[in-house]
C-alpha cells in the first residue's frame, strides 16, 4: 500500500473515536487557513462554504473545532454539556474537504509534490475529527432530530428518506428493456444506484441513461433490485458507525452470495465508502473479495476511449460542471467527467471549481439537516453556475443533482438546467430513443 | 449589566446571528496561535462580529457604557501572547467580516481596507488593480489580518526593502474605547485624501501601531501601494563559514535592493534542507527582488549575485531554494510545522551588523539544551530574515504540544532565549506580548509609566483587552 493511501486510510480506521485522533488535534497549529485563505496563484477564493454563509464563529471551522476537541481530550469542554447550537453547527458541515484540502501541514515525503498535493497527503484528518465528534454526540442520543430521523430510517428503511424497500427499484421500469437481476442471473458487474438515486425521480433519468448506455456497449452487467443495501456512507459521516457496520456487513453478504466482482456507483458518496471505508472496517473480509469499485464516470470514459460508444453529434448547448467533493477533491477524479463532456460538448469552468470547488450543500447530511443558520449552499453554487453563462450545469453525483435542482428553481431569473454526464452522453448517441432495439 | 443581557443587546446591534454566548462558541475562541493560550485556554464571555463600523461603534458604546472588557480578534494567529487579564470577562470582537477593500486611490498611490481583511485577500486585489504592496504580509498571511498585523507590528515578505507592515502606513481610523471615531494623518482634514501619516500634529497612528489592542479598535487603515512588478529573480547561496555570510548579509541589506532575505542556519538546513547539511554548507542565503521592469530587476539581481560571489558564497539551484519561499508566499510555515507540531517562535530584531554574533550566541543556548531538545523530541530552525538595516531572528521551536512535559520544556527554553537575545545580545522584540514583557516593558519604568498615562487617557475605565501590554488591571 502506498504512503498516500495509508493516509487516506487513517481516517477510515475503524474507530470513530476522537482520542484515536488525538495526534490530528494536536498538530494543528491553529494557523486559520483552513478558514480562510484568499489565494490569488490557484484561485482560492473561500475555504469553508459553511463559515462563509452563516454566523461564521470559529466553532464553524475546522481550526475552532479542533480547539474544541483538544478541549474535549483534555477534559477542559465536558462532551455532554455542548449545546444544541453547537451540535447543530457541527452537522452544518457538509464535510467537504475543503478545510483539510487548504490546510498546508502536508505529509512532509509529499513535499516534492507541492503544489499539487494529493487529498491523502494532508496529514490532519479534519473530516475524521468532524466525525468522531458526531460519533460521541450520537452515542450521547443527542444528534439533530432531522439526524435522528435519517438514521432511523437507515436502520428500518435501508434509504435515508424511510422510503419502502419495494419501490427502490421502480426506476427500471423507466429503462425500456429488461434488466438482469443478481438474484436471477450471474453476472459479475453491478450497477449501483445507492439509495439517493433510487428513490429521487431525478436522479432516475441518470440510472436509465447509464443503463442504456452499459447495454449499448454491449457490458454485462446487473442490479440487486429491491434487495439492495444503504452502502452506509451517510450512517458512517453523520456518526452512526454501529448503523454503518451493519450496513455493510449486508451489502458484504449480498455481494458474496452473488459473485459480483465489480460495482459500478452513482454515487460519489457509495464509491467513496466501498473504496475507502469498506477495507478498513471490514479488512481482509471485503479485501478476499476483490472487488473493483467504480464511479460511473470511470466507466463510461474506459467506454469512450475503448470505442465501444460512439457519440455521434456534439451536445448543442453550453454547459459547465459541478465537482462533487467526494468524486473530485476526497477521490482526486477531476478529469473524467471533463474528458467526457469535452468530447461532446463546450465546457465552460465556474470560478471556484476543481479542488477549490464549492459544495452543493448535500454533503454530511446536509440533504436532510436544515441548520439554524439556514447557510443555502445550494443557491451559493447555483448563482455560482449561472454566472458562468452556460445552459446546462452538469452533474455526476444525485445528490448534487436535487441539491443544484432545488438552488436554481429559487433563481427564477437563471434558466439553467441539471443535466448528468451520462444523460449528456447519452443525447450524443443514437440509440437514445431506441433502447429497446438494442 | 449580565452576560445574557448583553448579548440581547448586541443582538441588536448586529444581528442575531453574528453574537454568540454559547460555551463552544466561546471555547472555540480560546486560544490563539501561541504558547500561551495552549498552557492556558482563556474562552471570553461573548463572541461578536461586526459588518461595519458602524455596529462597531454601537458595540464600543455598549461596552464602554457597561464597563464590559473588550478584546479585538483578527486571524488570531497572534504568536507572542497578547492577550491580557480579563478575556473571561471580554466581548470578544471578530473582526474578520470587515474585509473590504475601501478604495483603491491611485491619485494618492493608496488602498484603504477595512481592518479585517487578510493580507491574502489584500495582494490578490491590489495586483488585479495593477498595483502590488511593499510589505505583503507575514508568513501567515492568508489569515492574518491588516488590523492585528499592525496592533502586533509584523514583519515579514518585503520587509527587506519596505520594512514592517506599519512603514507603509499612511492612516488610521480608529475606534477610541467610548466609541469616539479618531483618524489620523491626512485624513483629519475632511478635505483631504488619505495619503500623508505625518502631518496635521503628531502622528497619532504610532500610538496604536504595536497597541496589541490595548487602546482602541482599528477599523481602517491606508496603505502605500506600488507599481505592479512584471518580473521577479532568485538566488541561492552557500556558505561553509559564518562570517562570510553575515559578510554577504549585511551587504546584501546595505543595498536595500533585495524585496527578501532569509538566512537559514545550520540547524535550519539540517530541517530543511539535510542534503545542504551533507554536503558541508553551514549556512544558505536566499533574496527575491521583483520590479515593474525586467531591466530594473535584472540589475539589482547581479548587484546581489555579484556582492555573493565577492564573499564566497556558492550558488546553488534558486528554483529550488530560494523562489518557493516568494511564489508560494504565506505557505512554508505550516508545512515546516506539520513536520512534528506546533512552533514557538521568538522572534527578535538585531542590527544587520551584529546578526551573528546574535545568532552564534543563540545557537549556543540551544547546543547548551542539546540532550534536553534530544530527549524531549524537539526539532528547531534558525532563520534571519532582513528588514532594512536589520535582521529579525528567529528559532522555530517544532515541538508536540500534546504532552505537558514538552510544553514545560519548550516554555522554559523560550524564556531563556527571550531573556538572552534581549538582555544580553542587544535584540528587540517586533511582536507584542507575554513573551517579551518581562525583559522590555516591565523593566523600563519610564517606558511603562509613560504608557500607563496613554493608557489612563484614553481608557480611562480600562477595558481594552485589560492587563495587555503588561499594563497594571487596576490603573489606579
Ligand atoms: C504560521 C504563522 C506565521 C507567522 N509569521 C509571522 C511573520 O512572518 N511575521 C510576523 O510578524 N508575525 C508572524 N506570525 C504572527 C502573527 O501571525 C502575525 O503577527 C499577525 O500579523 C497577527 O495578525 P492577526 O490578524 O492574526 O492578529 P490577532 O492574532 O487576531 O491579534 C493580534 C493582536 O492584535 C490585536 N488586534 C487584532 N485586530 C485588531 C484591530 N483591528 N484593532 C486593534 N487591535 C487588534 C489583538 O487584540 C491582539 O492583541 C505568524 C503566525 C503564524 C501562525
Ligand atoms: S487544521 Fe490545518 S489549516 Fe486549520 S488551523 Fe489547523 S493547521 Fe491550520
Ligand atoms: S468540511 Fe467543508 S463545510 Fe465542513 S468545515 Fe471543512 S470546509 Fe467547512
Amino acid at each position: 500500500m502506498s504512503v498516500a493511501s495509508k493516509r487516506i486510510l487513517k481516517r477510515r480506521k475503524g474507530s470513530r473515536s476522537l482520542s484515536d485522533y488525538k495526534d490530528d488535534v494536536y498538530l494543528c497549529a491553529r494557523c486559520g487557513y483552513c478558514r480562510d485563505m484568499i489565494r490569488a496563484r490557484d484561485k482560492t477564493a473561500q475555504v469553508c462554504p459553511i463559515r462563509e454563509n452563516t454566523g461564521g464563529f470559529e466553532s464553524y471551522t475546522a481550526r475552532g473545532r479542533n480547539i474544541i476537541a483538544r478541549g474535549i481530550l483534555e477534559g477542559k469542554v465536558v462532551p455532554s454539556s455542548l449545546s444544541t447550537e453547537f451540535i447543530d453547527s457541527l452537522y452544518a458541515c457538509t464535510l467537504c474537504g475543503s478545510c483539510q484540502e487548504h490546510c498546508l501541514a502536508l505529509d512532509e515525503r509529499s513535499w516534492s509534490r507541492f503544489p499539487d498535493n494529493k487529498f491523502s497527503d494532508h496529514k490532519i484528518d479534519i473530516l475524521g475529527i468532524n466525525e468522531a465528534m458526531r460519533s460521541a454526540i450520537v452515542e450521547k442520543g443527542v444528534p439533530p432530530g432531522t439526524i435522528r430521523q435519517v438514521l432511523r430510517n437507515l436502520s428500518l428503511h435501508g434509504n435515508a428518506e424511510g422510503l419502502p424497500r419495494s419501490q427502490r427499484d421502480a426506476y427500471a421500469e423507466q429503462f425500456g428493456f429488461p434488466v438482469k437481476r443478481a438474484k436471477d442471473e450471474r453476472c459479475k458487474t453491478l450497477l449501483y444506484p445507492g439509495s439517493v438515486a433510487s428513490y429521487s425521480e431525478r436522479s432516475q433519468r441518470t440510472i436509465r441513461a447509464i443503463a442504456v448506455i452499459l447495454r449499448g456497449a454491449e457490458t454485462d452487467f446487473c442490479i440487486l433490485g429491491s434487495e439492495e443495501e444503504d452502502s452506509g456512507a451517510d450512517a458512517l459521516r453523520l456518526g452512526e458507525t454501529g448503523l454503518f457496520e451493519e450496513l455493510a456487513q449486508r451489502n458484504i453478504q449480498l455481494l458474496k452470495k452473488y459473485g459480483i466482482k465489480q460495482i459500478i456507483c452513482l454515487s460519489p458518496h457509495d464509491f467513496d465508502t466501498f473504496q475507502n471505508d469498506y477495507p478498513v472496517f471490514l479488512g481482509e473480509q471485503w479485501t478476499e473479495l476483490k472487488i473493483k469499485v467504480q464511479h460511473y464516470a470511470e466507466t463510461l470514459l474506459n467506454l469512450l476511449r475503448n470505442n465501444k460508444i460512439h457519440p455521434e453529434r456534439r451536445f448543442s448547448k453550453m454547459v459547465t460542471y459541478q465537482d462533487p467533493c467526494y468524486l473530485g477533491r476526497i477521490n482526486g477524479l477531476y478529469n473524467a467527467p471533463r474528458e467526457i463532456l469535452r468530447r461532446v460538448t463546450d465546457l465552460a469552468e465556474m470560478k471556484l471549481t476543481r479542488h477549490n470547488s464549492f459544495c452543493c450543500g448535500g454533503g454530511g447530511g446536509g440533504l436532510w439537516h436544515d441548520p439554524l443558520d439556514k447557510p443555502r449552499l445550494e443557491t451559493e453554487r447555483a448563482k455560482q453556475a449561472c454566472a458562468t453563462g452556460a445552459e446546462i450545469v452538469a452533474v455526476a453525483c444525485p445528490t448534487c443533482a436535487k441539491m443544484l435542482e432545488t438552488g436554481l428553481s429559487s433563481i427564477p431569473q437563471c434558466k439553467m438546467q441539471v443535466m448528468d454526464i451520462a444523460e449528456i452522453l447519452l443525447e450524443t448517441m443514437s440509440f437514445i430513443n431506441e433502447p429497446a432495439s438494442l | 449589566m449580565k452576560p445574557t443581557e448583553l448579548t440581547s443587546k448586541l443582538q441588536g446591534i448586529v444581528g442575531q446571528k453574528f453574537v454568540s454566548d454559547d460555551f463552544a462558541v466561546r471555547w472555540s475562541y480560546s486560544m490563539d496561535s501561541n504558547i500561551f493560550d495552549s498552557i492556558n485556554p482563556t474562552p471570553p464571555a461573548i463572541v461578536v462580529r461586526p459588518a461595519n463600523i458602524e455596529e462597531l461603534q454601537k458595540i464600543l458604546f455598549l461596552a464602554s457604557k457597561t464597563t464590559t472588557p473588550v478584546y479585538v480578534r483578527g486571524g488570531g494567529t497572534d504568536a507572542g501572547g497578547s492577550r491580557g487579564e480579563r478575556i473571561l470577562e471580554s466581548i470578544l470582537i471578530d473582526t474578520t467580516r470587515m474585509n473590504k477593500i475601501i478604495e483603491v486611490d491611485e491619485a494618492s498611490q493608496t488602498v484603504t481596507v477595512e481592518a479585517g481583511i487578510t493580507w491574502g485577500k489584500l495582494n490578490k486585489e491590489v495586483e488585479e488593480r495593477g498595483w502590488r504592496l511593499g510589505f505583503k504580509g507575514p508568513y501567515s498571511g492568508y489569515s492574518s489580518t491588516v488590523g492585528g498585523s499592525i496592533s502586533v507590528q509584523s514583519n515579514g515578505y518585503g520587509s527587506a526593502r519596505y520594512g514592517v507592515c506599519a512603514e507603509d502606513l499612511m492612516n488610521l481610523k480608529v475606534l477610541l474605547p467610548d466609541g469616539q471615531i479618531l483618524q489620523t494623518g491626512s485624513a483629519v482634514n475632511p478635505a483631504a485624501r488619505r495619503f500623508y501619516r505625518y502631518c496635521i500634529g503628531p502622528d497619532l497612528a504610532g500610538i496604536f501601531v504595536g497597541s496589541g489592542g490595548c487602546f482602541g479598535v482599528i477599523a481602517e487603515v491606508t496603505l502605500r501601494m506600488y507599481p505592479k512588478s512584471v518580473k521577479a529573480a532568485f538566488g541561492a547561496y552557500g556558505f561553509k563559514d559564518y562570517e562570510s555570510c553575515q559578510a554577504c548579509y549585511y551587504r546584501w541589506l546595505k543595498t536595500r535592493e533585495a524585496d527578501h532575505i532569509a538566512w537559514f542556519a545550520e540547524d535550519g538546513l539540517e530541517v530543511n534542507a539535510p542534503e545542504l547539511s551533507e554536503d558541508g554548507y553551514i549556512s544558505l542565503l536566499t533574496f527575491a527582488v521583483e520590479d515593474q521592469t525586467p531591466e530594473l530587476v535584472d540589475a539589482r539581481r547581479r548587484l546581489l549575485e555579484d556582492i555573493a560571489k565577492e564573499e564566497g558564497g556558492e550558488a546553488l539551484d534558486s528554483e529550488k531554494y530560494a523562489k518557493g519561499d516568494w511564489v508560494y508566499r504565506f505557505e512554508l510555515l505550516p508545512r515546516w510545522a506539520a513536520k512534528i507540531g506546533q512552533w514557538q517562535w521568538n522572534c527578535h530584531m538585531i542590527p544587520a551588523g551584529d546578526a551573528l554574533d546574535d545568532l552564534k550566541d543563540i545557537l549556543s543556548l540551544l547546543k547548551a539544551f542539546k540532550s534536553e531538545i534530544a530527549k524531549y523530541g524537539v526539532k528547531h530552525s534558525t532563520v534571519s530574515i532582513a528588514h532594512k538595516n536589520a535582521g529579525h531572528v528567529s528559532t522555530s521551536l517544532y515541538y508536540d504540544q500534546s504532552n505537558p512535559e514538552v510544553v514545560s520544556f519548550v516554555k522554559e527554553l523560550s524564556d531563556k532565549y527571550a531573556e538572552r537575545a534581549i538582555t544580553k545580545n542587544g535584540g528587540c522584540n517586533y511582536w507584542i506580548g507575554k513573551m517579551w514583557y518581562p525583559y522590555t516593558i516591565m523593566r523600563n519604568p519610564v517606558y511603562r509609566e509613560t504608557l500607563t498615562r496613554i493608557k489612563k487617557a484614553i481608557d480611562p475605565s480600562n477595558i481594552m483587552n485589560p492587563g495587555g501590554l503588561a499594563l497594571p488591571t487596576d490603573l489606579g
